[in-house]
């Protein structure tokens, strides 16, 4: 088989294999199905997310959910202010080899799992919220002075709830830039909740295929590494990352919003993930290039969190959604 | 791949091609509507413009300075225009920038097909599904001709200018606006023998009249193209080098006496009152009496310069016959004018000379018209005396100028004081004055001189109609006649 015909069956697999995936999800997660998409590529592309949503929307169930229809090994850790960063990573404990001899053993915590729900990751102490954050950099964790590696692929899905902030740890904005996505769990709309009502009270919870493995995951992320970018998709990318940057964006006069209200543009983490997730998303919409479509499909969540406002934008409600609303409607694809 | 490859870059280069013709008809006609508009701006300015530019050649001149400008940046933005047209193939098709992709891989160079696990795969996959669908189309109808929002807007304003052109006052054939043109020394030539031939015909100066016709010819040939610059100041410089032999000889006796004259004026004024002497005396006697009558030697008497030459002549009135006074006044006219034609000529060698010095820097018609008046006022005025002074009306004395002063007269001497020489009339005012202890004053017999010899001007001049040009000497002449008869 020729190089091209390999390239072909990969881009159909990769098609089909994320079309299943969606389908399955479906059967037992009602609606959040641009969500499920952005988690799906996110893992694709090495990185972790940040979901903000009022309790009880199915964050935990998106989650568990997608690790069964994976193959990946799911655990979930509450965070709450008295946990302790041993809680996350795991310790020695004391116990009897089989000659009845006590020993140290080490104990895996939680974050040994190929996907992590970090629930409320803002109730937990910034010591605390150090050592998740940690284990997502690194991709492991040092234990009296051992390094312990992490499963691959392992990615974080950390939660925060947007309406109990009292006496909570929000997480530094250098911490926060290191998530991949920043997604919103929306409220399900009317059909969606009187499905829910059928789907969770009436029969029993259907049971998940096994779409794809972690083997499978790890080589889609070889793949879409590979996925070719033509420079003027890539420099339309670029532009508009600096396009949050007031002052040194080409079209800054068209900016008056990012202008006034922007107080620090994005790292070039948000590049990263903006041009990563645009190539899972053509590879998995089963095309061989990028094209600009797949940079403006995920502005707003690779860059969001990335961009500091001002007071003044605080004090007229100006989001970060709109400031880059603006950078998206007056960016040109090709100038 | 190699075969998709190449004939992708076939069709990327024909759909480049036509884009790129495409832009440059679209920058042509954008140049020549800003080359129209810029000339319709510049058109109430078009004195400043230069004198060899005419005005029908100004939108080609724009459209030539501007041209480059426009076409730099064509250049400089070939890639830009190229993405822009590929990138518009991919949108009119829906083929999510295969073609965009696939025209940056052939641009690389990147047709080999590779093997399975190489590097390259992805990159022979997006030039496959690009040939797959851009083969059937004809890119160039893709990207059409469209021509920019100035070709709507050129037509009218090209016919509008044309207009304004066509209406426009100062708009000639002739290169050049009158006043603003540099003026060749053949121009200058030529507007001063015109004037001096004017001159020379109303005061019978025959051997200037002559010059005069000789230096209008040689300045004409020069203007025609005939002969070039160095020939025309051979030709001009042998024409007044010769004014030494052209001087004339005045009758014997008499030239020494009028070149003793002090002024030109008093020479005017002296054939003033020759004409008016002719016009007095009577046709020749058929009875044969000869003898002056003393009616008419009174009149004769009230001319005052006239009798002043006569006694310097030691030829008093009393006792002349009517033949010889006639034949005395005949010497006299001559004497007068090859006086007048001798200074004539010297103050022509004089002009022609300092024109000749100027013949490397070219004044303004202005300039000409000047030293052309200058020139005249040399020619029909008396001596001019220079002196510090405020000049009346034009300008104020600068900062560090000696107060004025008025000029010395002197006695019998006709003082002109004259101002600055400006648009517009002069005037001038003649002063002349017998200093003595009792009083000053002028006496009746010179006003009425003056204003003969000013009447001769006129006559002389185009301000008095042919027909009444009789009627007005007869009335300047009879104004001593009728001061005598109180």
């Amino acid at each position: 088989m020729d190089g091209l015909t390999e390239v072909q069956s990969r881009i159909e697999s990769c098609r089909s294999a994320f079309e299943d995936l969606k389908a399955e999800m479906g059967r037992v997660v009602v609606g959040h199905g641009e969500l499920i998409e952005r988690v799906f590529i996110a893992l694709v592309c090495g990185g972790h997310c940040l979901l903000e949503g009022v309790p009880g929307l199915g964050k935990t169930l998106i989650v568990r959910s997608l690790g069964e229809v994976l193959n990946l090994s799911f655990s979930r850790i509450q965070f709450t202010p008295d946990l302790m960063p041993a809680d996350i990573t795991g310790t020695h404990v004391l116990s009897d080899d089989p000659a009845g001899k006590k020993v140290f053993e080490f104990q895996r915590g939680p974050v040994f799992a190929h996907i992590v729900l970090a629930d409320e990751i803002n109730r937990a102490t910034p010591k605390t919220q150090s050592a998740l954050l940690e284990a997502m950099q690194e991709q492991s964790v040092t234990v009296g002075g051992k390094m312990h590696r992490l499963d691959s692929p392992f990615m974080v899905l950390a939660t925060q709830n947007p309406i109990e902030m009292e006496g909570t740890y929000p997480l530094p904005e250098a911490q926060v830039d290191r998530f991949f996505f920043k997604l919103w769990v929306e409220y399900p709309t009317h059909e969606e909740l009187s499905r829910i009502a059928d789907l969770t009270t009436a029969s029993a919870s259907p049971v998940l295929k096994k779409i794809l493995d972690p083997e499978a995951i790890l080589k889609i992320r070889q793949w879409v590494r590979e996925v070719p970018m033509a420079e003027a998709v890539k420099d339309f990318a670029v532009r508009l990352v600096l396009a949050t940057h007031p002052g040194r964006a080409q079209h800054d006069g068209g900016l008056p919003l990012a202008r006034r209200s922007i107080l620090y543009g994005s790292s070039p983490r948000g590049l990263q993930s903006l041009v990563m997730a645009a190539k899972a998303r053509a590879l998995l919409s089963g095309r061989p290039n990028v094209s600009f479509a797949d940079i403006r499909a995920f502005v707003v969540t690779s860059l969001r969190h990335r961009i500091i406002l001002n007071l003044e934008a605080d004090a007229e409600g100006i989001t970060a959604e709109r400031v880059l609303a603006e950078v998206l409607e007056q960016v040109p694809e090709v100038p | 791949m190699i075969g998709e490859g190449k004939l992708l870059r076939e069709r990327f280069s024909v759909l480049l091609s036509w884009e790129r013709s495409r832009r440059r008809e679209s920058i042509v006609v954008v140049v020549f509507f800003y080359s129209v508009l810029a000339s319709l701006v510049a058109l109430p300015a078009h004195g400043a413009l230069p004198a060899w530019l005419s005005l029908f050649f100004l939108p080609p001149a724009l459209f030539v300075v501007l041209a480059p400008g426009f076409f730099l940046g064509y250049f400089r933005d070939r890639h830009g225009a190229s993405l822009r047209a590929i990138s518009a193939v991919d949108r009119r098709l829906g083929l999510e920038e295969r073609a965009l992709t696939a025209w940056e891989i052939v641009a690389r160079g990147e047709t080999r097909l590779p093997e399975r696990g190489q590097a390259g795969a992805p990159e022979a996959q997006v030039l496959k599904e690009a040939w797959e669908r851009l083969s059937a189309e004809d890119l160039r109808a893709l990207v059409r001709r469209r021509l920019p929002w100035q070709a709507l807007l050129t037509p009218p304003l090209f016919v509008l200018w044309l207009l304004l052109v066509w209406l426009d006052g100062g708009w000639q054939w002739q290169k050049g606006i009158p006043g603003s043109q540099p003026v060749t020394l053949a121009q200058k030539v030529k507007d001063f023998s015109r004037d001096l031939k004017e001159k020379a015909e109303a005061q019978g100066l025959s051997e200037s009249l002559k010059l005069a016709r000789a230096l209008e010819q040689v300045a004409e040939r020069n203007l025609r193209g005939e002969i070039g610059e160095k020939q025309l100041e051979e030709d001009v410089v042998g024409l007044t080098g010769a004014i030494e032999d052209l001087s004339p000889m005045a009758p014997e006796g008499v030239d020494a006496l009028f070149a003793a004259l002090a002024s030109r004026e008093a020479l005017l004024d002296l054939k003033a009152e020759l004409e008016a002497a002719k016009s007095i005396l009577p046709a020749p006697s058929l009875s044969g009496r000869d003898k002056l009558e003393a009616e008419l030697l009174s009149k004769l008497g009230s001319l005052p310069r006239l009798r002043e030459e006569l006694e310097k002549r030691h030829r008093p009135l009393q006792g002349m016959s009517r033949s010889e006074l006639n034949r005395v006044l005949e010497q006299l006219r001559k004497g007068v004018d090859s006086e007048l034609d001798r200074r004539t000529l010297l103050e022509i060698r004089d002009f022609i000379a300092s024109l000749l010095k100027d013949a490397q820097g070219i004044g303004t018609r202005e300039a000409v018209a000047e030293s052309g008046r200058a020139a005249h006022d040399l020619m029909a005025q008396g001596e001019k005396m220079k002196g510090h002074g405020s000049v009346p009306g034009h300008q104020p004395a600068a900062e560090g100028d000696p107060p004025a002063t008025a000029p010395s007269l002197k006695s019998s001497a006709v003082t002109h004081l004259k101002g600055l020489l400006g648009e517009g009339g002069s005037s001038s005012a003649h002063l002349r004055g017998g200093i003595s202890s009792r009083k000053s004053g002028v006496s009746d017999e010179e006003i009425v001189a003056d204003y003969r010899r000013q009447a001769e001007e006129e006559l002389a001049s185009e301000q008095v109609p042919e027909a009444r040009r009789e009627t007005v000497k007869r009335y300047f002449l009879s104004l001593g006649l009728g001061g005598q008869k109180r």
